[in-house]
């Protein structure tokens, strides 16, 4: 009995491996060259130090007033199913305040087409992908994200960066910049050309 | 005996697995049976009969000169134009019909004809006027090049008719993205052979196709204070939405008279042109953006030529991997950098869809020169500059539309009721992070480039050290190397 169990098992593991054969999320190389049914997966779970709450706040030297206050909340959705292969993939949302007025969130959002933060295929970076990152770990991954104003109907991209800070505690260094308005007709030019977030670096602590 | 009956059972599950793999794999198949195209002339009585038009047909006499119905006419309140109404063509394709009628004169004094189109889409009817211009320079057997003005069926009531022609736009991507927005809603067509089936439906048959958009904004009232909403797709599409093929010539072949043969395009003359010191004299500006790489931001020129006289407009920097380009009648093309240490030294996915605005936008006399440009550095590499120009204008606008579509109905991220517009952007922002993912696996970025769009009918061009000649890129195998063939 154990041995048909066994072998049941052993089956079972071969028809789920052959339906979605398991490839590190690292070897996607974009939808063309995607096989058909693969479950492009973070096997060595870069990912997972990113997951959970990080907030950025700018306090004002001189009356001790927060000026900036940016929270951000990641998790890891698996499997992610892109019609003809499945990824791993991270979505999030954020809140946005300036002067402790709230310009933007998306903490509220429970759908799943209206994500603050989310991504496209590979997310994980090594140093030497644009962003260029001199200092990063070669064991570490640094996680590229679209972040997107849906106020303004325009994104950009946020690029996360892991690293501990001086009270040894774990901190993120977020890199936002692009993507803005493509074009724009000479004698109609758009309102907006960016998100209401403005592009630059800023530094999330754990919550 | 115990042993050999678990071995039986073995070997019956092995000999099973291929069958059991084979009935689990994914079936495909057409989920609209293909079939063939049936055109018929109607009467308009016979198109009041049709009881789901009904509605529509009456709320398109409550928009029109009443009286006028019994003339076999429909005149619009404003007079703008005329339906004519004595024949209509109804056209079956699949499971879908459409009504195509005449306009009496067009609506655009430079189209050749304009139709009137019923489409149904759901469980209502969509319109819009089609217009037709002829074009000389296509030597094929639909001479025309087209674009649709989409008619908001919400639009057609007596009270906001009178503007109608004011308040309807020219949707962004109109030619194109319209065509992908009628496969949406009709996924067993093909986007733009769709349509021209439409229009070349017969020897009968003069002129047809379809669509309109109507645009539900989900994110209707969520904008904030003080914030108008920039891409709303009923406020601001100025766009013209015009497009066109490149020259077919049918030149004497061996072995054959009249095969088509296309005509290579002239890039080498335009682009000579645009860094000669008595053409565009670009060079200065893409020597400055050379100085500029190091920086945080993008810098770039707008380059225009306003009555044959060219001019190099610097675009306000910034202090992000994004500059935007400003399209237009007199606007031919643009040169940005890309910072060194924040992004790919290679064109993206999105800069590949501002050639196509670049081109949509400017001047029929100044599309043969439109190119984008970029001046970029694979640290330690020198910077060079590259250059992007369109082969087949119509093959490139289809090849975008079939891309962003495939994005679109194929991204879970993306809300199918947002407007066409919406979805692109979207969709735009999804495949530079696919392009992204192709460089990362390949940092031969000029062939991971050249394979991505080896089919777009576009050329990438490289200028030399002192950017005084250009040469083409090109490659014989996707896996290299990438040729160059200089241009003098």
């Amino acid at each position: 009995m154990k041995q048909i169990s066994i072998t049941i098992t052993l089956l079972l593991t071969l028809i789920s491996y052959a339906q979605n054969p398991i490839i590190d999320i690292e070897e996607f190389s974009g939808k063309r060259n995607a096989i058909e049914n693969a479950y492009y997966k973070d096997i060595n779970n870069f990912m997972d130090p990113y997951i959970g709450t990080w907030v950025y706040t700018e306090i004002c030297p001189l009356t001790g007033n927060e000026i900036v206050y940016f929270k951000i909340v990641l998790e890891k959705e698996l499997m992610t199913n892109y019609g003809e292969y499945y990824v791993d993939t991270v979505i999030g949302e954020y809140q946005y305040k300036e002067n402790g007025v709230e310009l933007r969130s998306t903490l509220d959002n429970t759908s799943q087409y209206y994500h603050g933060i989310y991504s496209w295929g590979n997310l994980l970076r090594k140093s030497d992908t644009y962003p260029l990152c001199s200092d990063c770990p070669t064991n570490e991954r640094r996680l590229h994200l679209i972040i997107r104003d849906w106020v303004r109907k325009l994104g950009g991209t946020i690029t996360l960066k892991l690293f501990v800070d001086h009270d040894g505690q774990p901190a993120i260094e977020g890199f936002i910049y692009g993507t803005g308005v493509l074009y724009y007709e000479i004698d109609n030019p758009p309102p907006f050309f960016y998100m209401i977030i403005p592009t630059g670096t800023f530094i999330f602590k754990k919550q | 005996m115990r042993k050999t009956k678990y071995l039986i059972i073995g070997i019956l599950l092995l000999v099973s697995i291929p069958l059991i793999l084979v009935n689990c794999q994914k079936e495909t198949f057409d989920e609209v049976p293909q079939t063939g195209i049936t055109v018929k002339k109607i009467s308009f009585e016979d198109l009041k009969q049709k009881k789901q038009l009904a509605k529509k047909i009456d709320a398109i006499k409550k928009a029109f000169d009443v009286n006028q119905l019994e003339k076999s006419n429909i005149v619009s309140n404003d007079g703008s134009f005329t339906i004519l109404t004595d024949e209509i063509l109804q056209t079956i394709m699949g499971v879908d019909t459409t009504y195509t009628m005449r306009i009496e004169m067009p609506t655009d004094s430079t189209a050749t004809f304009e139709n009137f189109v019923i489409r149904p889409a759901d469980s209502t009817y969509l319109f819009s006027i089609f217009r037709f211009y002829f074009d000389e320079t296509q030597d094929s057997d639909f001479p025309y090049t087209l674009s649709a003005l989409p008619v908001n069926a919400s639009l057609i009531n007596s009270g906001e008719f009178d503007n109608l022609l004011k308040q309807t736009i020219w949707v962004e991507d109109c030619m194109f993205d319209l065509y992908c927005e009628i496969e949406l809603l009709n996924p067993c067509c093909d986007c733009l052979q769709w349509v021209l089936e439409q229009v070349c439906c017969g020897s009968d048959c003069d002129g047809g196709g379809n669509g309109s958009v109507e645009d539900p904004d989900p994110n209707e009232g969520e904008d904030e204070g003080g914030e108008s909403d920039p891409n709303n797709g009923e406020g601001n599409g100025e766009g013209s939405g015009s497009g066109s093929g490149d020259p077919y010539s049918s030149g004497n072949v061996p072995g054959g008279v009249g095969v088509l043969q296309p005509i290579p395009a002239p890039h080498c003359e335009e682009l000579n042109n645009t860094i000669n010191s008595e053409g565009a004299n670009i060079k200065p500006h893409l020597e400055n953006l050379k100085t500029k790489l190091q920086e945080e931001g993008e810098n770039g020129v707008s380059l225009q030529n306003d009555g044959g006289t060219y001019n190099n407009v610097t675009i306000p920097p910034t202090n992000t991997n994004t500059i935007t380009p400003p399209v237009g009648n007199a606007v031919y093309g643009a040169a940005h950098m890309h910072p060194a240490y924040s992004t790919f030294p290679m064109f993206s996915w999105g800069d590949v869809y501002t050639l196509s605005k670049l081109y949509q936008y400017t001047s029929s006399d100044l599309k043969d020169e439109v190119t984008f440009m970029l001046v970029c550095a694979d640290i330690p590499q020198p910077a060079e500059v590259y250059a992007l120009v369109i082969d087949d204008a119509a093959a490139f606008f289809l090849s975008l539309n079939n891309e962003l579509q495939n994005m679109i109905n194929n991204n879970p991220s993306i809300d199918s009721s947002l407007p066409i517009a919406d979805k692109i952007e979207l969709a735009i922002g999804f495949l530079n992070d696919d392009l992204g993912n192709e460089f990362i696996v390949d940092a031969d970025f000029e062939k991971a480039f050249l394979n991505y769009f080896g089919d777009y009918n576009i050329s990438l061009f490289k200028a030399d050290g002192a950017i005084s000649n250009w040469s083409k890129l090109s490659l014989d195998s996707p896996i290299g190397p990438v040729e160059e063939t200089p241009c003098n």
